[in-house]
């Protein structure tokens, strides 16, 4: 694989084994979910009217949804060392307070107090379990194998998780339904299931360090040179910006064409699976059978979406022009990534003469158009991402870029610029000056590799 | 090796810049001489065939050059060639002077025979050129110099030379006396075109001939049938574009008299960005080449006269002008969205008819025009191959000029001639392929394997990072 040194790929030394890569695989997909799944459990324990008021809800959600930053910083942290043996025992003491944390958060209720150590011990978790994660994957890609491995492949499975989660809270915080279990049942087996995972990874790592103590490539030899802060501005970028065409879009639908109930799942559902199609399909040289796997396992994300469109549609007089909608979203999804720098262009145009042109679009025709730009965008930019990512020996480095643009790009969008358009045009403008520097952040010219 | 001295390095790349500029003008030098000897005759066509037929001579006989060249680079030792080219130079000057265009009374023969001495001498200056510029790119330089960048003076010149036919075209009353006048130009200009590629032939080989190699054959990997064909279509799409444009513009939305002029000044002035951006890093004579083909701009100033009929404020102009210099001047990475971009539009403004004002209208059909011409010929010239297969690479940009445009206007036409709106259809055709001809999955060099339509490979840049470097 060309993102390995020559002596990472050696015949007559062995891959991990499937069972391992399988074992990771639900172990990744389940830390993917976590921040998800624990927000409903967390706001069932919020005493109302609390400390915060009404603010309470989204205190809890950017607490547990910054987790994994936090652990990916920790992660990026504790890789400005070499490997060496600390590692492993830092990882250990960090897990050995989840106990502790978790124990003290669910003493005896003592109403805002209870609730904050509680989803305090929760994030806590979350952002041990990536930072584990992250340290695991980066291990991985320290062992000579009989085939080309890139370790970032693996976070399809982080990706996928995610959207499930995301799809099951909705549907759970939406239906309220009647679970046989009560709710600390479920807080238990949450909280054993990120136990287990964790402990899976603290294994993986042993492992992996035991294993790869016989075939460990040289320490200088797979170290890269930092990829240099332009760089590490562009992954930002590029994380963040599909996020922000997305709510963009999403909410430009809402309140401009049409409001249509839970109609921001599907360009969030597609968001996931542009990720699944990058990691996918950028990290791997040739078409390995994984590969085609991790992009056919992304298909069964839309079942939510379908379910929804033939909620919205019972009798079916729509079923044409959705089943074309989606046949055009997809192709958006899964085009060759070559191809969407042009096709987004072609879209951007078309995009800025329905936001300020009086043309009679049609509605069907105006939400395919906003809907296809974002998901070309996604694909681009996650594309764009993956395929200028760091060595996998800086694995940390560049999951923090880009989940922090992420975040960055949702806060700035959401909060920072209606604030400073507030007088202006407002939401229209933020939509135009989104979609414009989707385009632009592509085509600008970035330093490609820490040499160039 | 001795390196050469400065001076002597100055004064050889200047005279080859002036023979190469030269040689582009005097291919677009005979073209009025030879229609101007077309006999006065009554007809159907009257004298269309003839021009045309005259036209196409014009155009082929640059290709014949550089199939010629090619050929010369793929024997072992080319001296016996240069000692032909060098007789077959001296018999086309001698021709020259002897076989006199008489205007008062022109013939058959005399129009024949003034055409076929004139595409000898075409023929001729394209071959010098195409060696010229190999041996240039056989030399040791003390910096990395790429002999393609000096065949932007091959396309100033051409550039002129069409400016030169729009003021023939233009100034009807005063014919006579300035074709006699440019033929005598013309006939002074081969001989000092060929004294220059002489002395600047002499220069280069002089401090390098102990080290020519005997073998002049291509040593590099040959680039395979693939990327040749890119390079053919990557130079036709433009060219084909333009015609495109000018014929859908001039028959849906305005006739101007001139109108062509602008998207062809735009079209060679593409061609000089690339030849010049993409061949160097950074100095500053990529700078100057750009600066000189501004100069291009010029005559275009007396064609916003005829924007008259719009009765719009100057600043529109301005505006016009503006968007095209940058459409043109754009970072070439710019250029595929941008392409997507104008593309959409036009589709729109052709299809759903969108009401937009003419003005607007024609800026952005030459926006997309100019746009795609700085992209495809970006491309090519970024794809070209080593240095010693030159001749290989520029025989394939214009046979692929030539052919596309050919193909555009004979066989399209004749294929869709049925349809309704025909004009509408092939034009789409062609705008949508300007577009494709990018993004498809072209073999990017002879070394390296198609990008394939799933991306795999695509880590391919941090494998540039190498292994080396500290973890601080």
């Amino acid at each position: 694989m060309s993102n390995l040194p020559e002596d990472a790929v050696d015949s007559s030394r062995p891959f991990p084994s499937m069972l391992l890569i399988a074992l990771l695989a639900v172990g990744l997909a389940i830390s993917g979910a976590a921040p998800f799944l624990v927000v409903p459990i967390c706001l069932e324990h919020i005493p109302r009217p609390g400390l915060f008021g009404p603010l309470v809800d989204v205190i809890v959600g950017c607490m547990l949804f910054s987790s994994p930053l936090l652990g990916l910083l920790l992660a990026w942290l504790s890789s400005f060392g070499q490997f060496r043996s600390w590692n492993f025992i830092w990882l250990l003491g960090a897990w050995s307070t989840v106990p502790v944390a978790l124990i003290s958060g669910r003493l005896e209720r003592r109403a805002d107090v209870d609730m904050w150590m509680f989803t305090s011990a929760y994030a806590w978790t979350i952002a041990v379990l990536f930072m584990t994660l992250v340290l695991t994957l980066t291990r991985l890609s320290r062992t000579t194998t009989s085939r080309p491995f890139n370790p970032l492949f693996l976070f399809v499975f982080v990706v996928y998780g995610c959207a499930v989660g995301l799809g099951v809270t909705i549907w759970w915080l939406e239906s309220q339904p009647e679970l046989p279990w009560t709710m600390p049942e479920i807080d238990t087996v949450v909280i054993c299931c990120l136990v287990a995972t964790g402990v899976l990874f603290l294994t993986v790592y042993g492992y992996v360090g035991r294993w790869s103590s016989r075939f460990l490539i040289e320490e200088s030899s797979t170290w890269t040179p930092s990829p240099g802060w332009l760089r590490r501005l562009r992954w930002l970028l590029l994380g963040g910006m599909p996020a922000c065409v997305i709510i963009g879009a999403t909410s430009y639908v809402n309140t401009d064409l049409a409001p249509i109930p839970f109609w921001w799942l599907l360009p969030w559902t597609f968001y996931f699976v542009t990720w699944m199609v990058a990691l996918s399909r950028m990290t791997h040289d040739r078409a390995f059978l994984s590969v085609w796997l991790a992009q056919i396992l992304a298909l069964p994300l839309l079942i939510p979406a379908l379910l929804l469109a033939r909620a919205l549609d019972p009798h079916g007089t729509l079923q044409w022009g959705m089943a074309i909608s989606l046949a055009a979203f997809l192709i958006a999804a899964f085009m060759p990534h070559f191809m969407t720098l042009a096709i987004q262009g072609a879209l951007l145009a078309v995009v800025l003469l329905q936001l300020y042109s009086q043309l009679p679009f049609g509605l069907d025709w105006a939400i395919l158009v906003h809907v296809s730009f974002s998901v070309v965008t996604c694909w681009g930019c996650h594309g764009d991402a993956v395929k200028h990512a760091a060595a996998p020996d800086r694995l940390p480095d560049f999951l923090f870029f880009v989940i922090a643009g992420i975040f960055a790009g949702i806060i700035v969008y959401a909060f920072v610029v209606p604030r400073i358009f507030a007088m202006g045009p407002g939401p229209i403008l933020e939509y135009t000056i989104a979609v414009v520097a989707s385009v632009v952040i592509r085509v600008i010219p970035w330093p490609k590799s820490a040499s160039a | 090796m001795n390196p050469p001295q400065r001076s002597h390095v100055v004064i050889a790349m200047v005279l080859l810049a002036a023979a190469l500029t030269s040689s582009g003008v005097l291919a677009f030098a005979f073209w009025p001489i030879c229609v101007e000897l077309i006999p006065p005759r009554p007809g159907w066509f009257g004298n269309f065939p003839e021009a045309f037929t005259i036209v196409c001579i014009f155009f082929f006989a640059p290709l014949l050059g550089f199939l010629l060249a090619w050929l010369a680079t793929l024997v072992r030792s080319n001296r016996w060639i240069g000692s032909l080219l060098f007789m077959a130079w001296i018999g086309a000057t001698v021709a020259v002077f002897v076989v006199q265009p008489d205007f008062e009374r022109p013939t058959d023969l005399q129009l024949w025979l003034n055409v076929s001495v004139y595409a000898l001498v075409i023929v001729l200056l394209f071959i010098s050129m195409v060696l010229a510029l190999r041996l240039l790119g056989s030399l040791s330089w003390t910096h990395d110099f790429n002999p393609l960048f000096m065949f932007s003076f091959v396309v100033l010149g051409c550039a002129i030379g069409l400016c030169h036919i729009y003021y023939y075209w233009e100034n009807v009353g005063t014919r006579p006396w300035y074709v006699a006048n440019i033929d005598l130009g013309a006939r002074i200009g081969v001989v000092v075109t060929l004294a220059f590629y002489l002395i600047a032939n002499r220069l280069f080989g002089a401090w390098n001939l102990a080290n020519l190699p005997t073998d002049t054959r291509a040593q590099s990997p040959p680039p395979g049938w693939l990327r040749r064909m890119r390079w053919m279509l990557l130079s036709a799409t433009p060219a084909i574009v333009v015609i495109g444009m000018i014929g859908f513009v001039s028959a849906e939305i305005q006739h101007f008299t001139i109108f062509w002029s602008l998207p062809w000044t735009f079209y060679f002035l593409s061609w000089l960005v690339a030849l010049t951006r993409m061949t160097h890093a950074r100095n500053s004579a990529r700078v100057l080449v750009q600066a000189l083909a501004v100069v291009l701009l010029l005559p275009l100033l007396w064609w916003i006269t005829e924007f008259d009929r719009f009765e719009r404020p100057w600043t529109d102009f301005s505006m016009f002008m503006m968007a095209l210099l940058v459409a043109v001047f754009a970072l070439h990475r710019m250029t595929l969205p941008l392409q997507g971009s104008l593309l959409a539009l036009v589709l729109l403004l052709m299809h759903l008819q969108m009401p937009l004002e003419d003005f607007w209208a024609i800026l952005v059909h030459v926006s997309y025009s100019v746009a795609t011409c700085w992209g495809c010929h970006g491309d090519v010239v970024k794809d070209a191959p080593e240095r010693d297969r030159l001749p290989e690479f520029l025989l394939c940009v214009l046979a692929g000029f030539v052919v596309g445009v050919a193909l555009y206007l004979v066989v399209l036409e004749f294929i869709l001639k049925s349809m309704e709106r025909q004009p509408i259809v092939d034009y789409t055709i062609v705008l949508v392929a300007g577009v494709v001809v990018r993004i498809m999955p072209w073999p990017k060099s002879a070394g390296e394997r198609d990008r394939g339509w799933f991306d795999m490979g695509a880590t391919c840049e941090r494998a540039d990072e190498g292994r080396h470097g500290d973890a601080k």
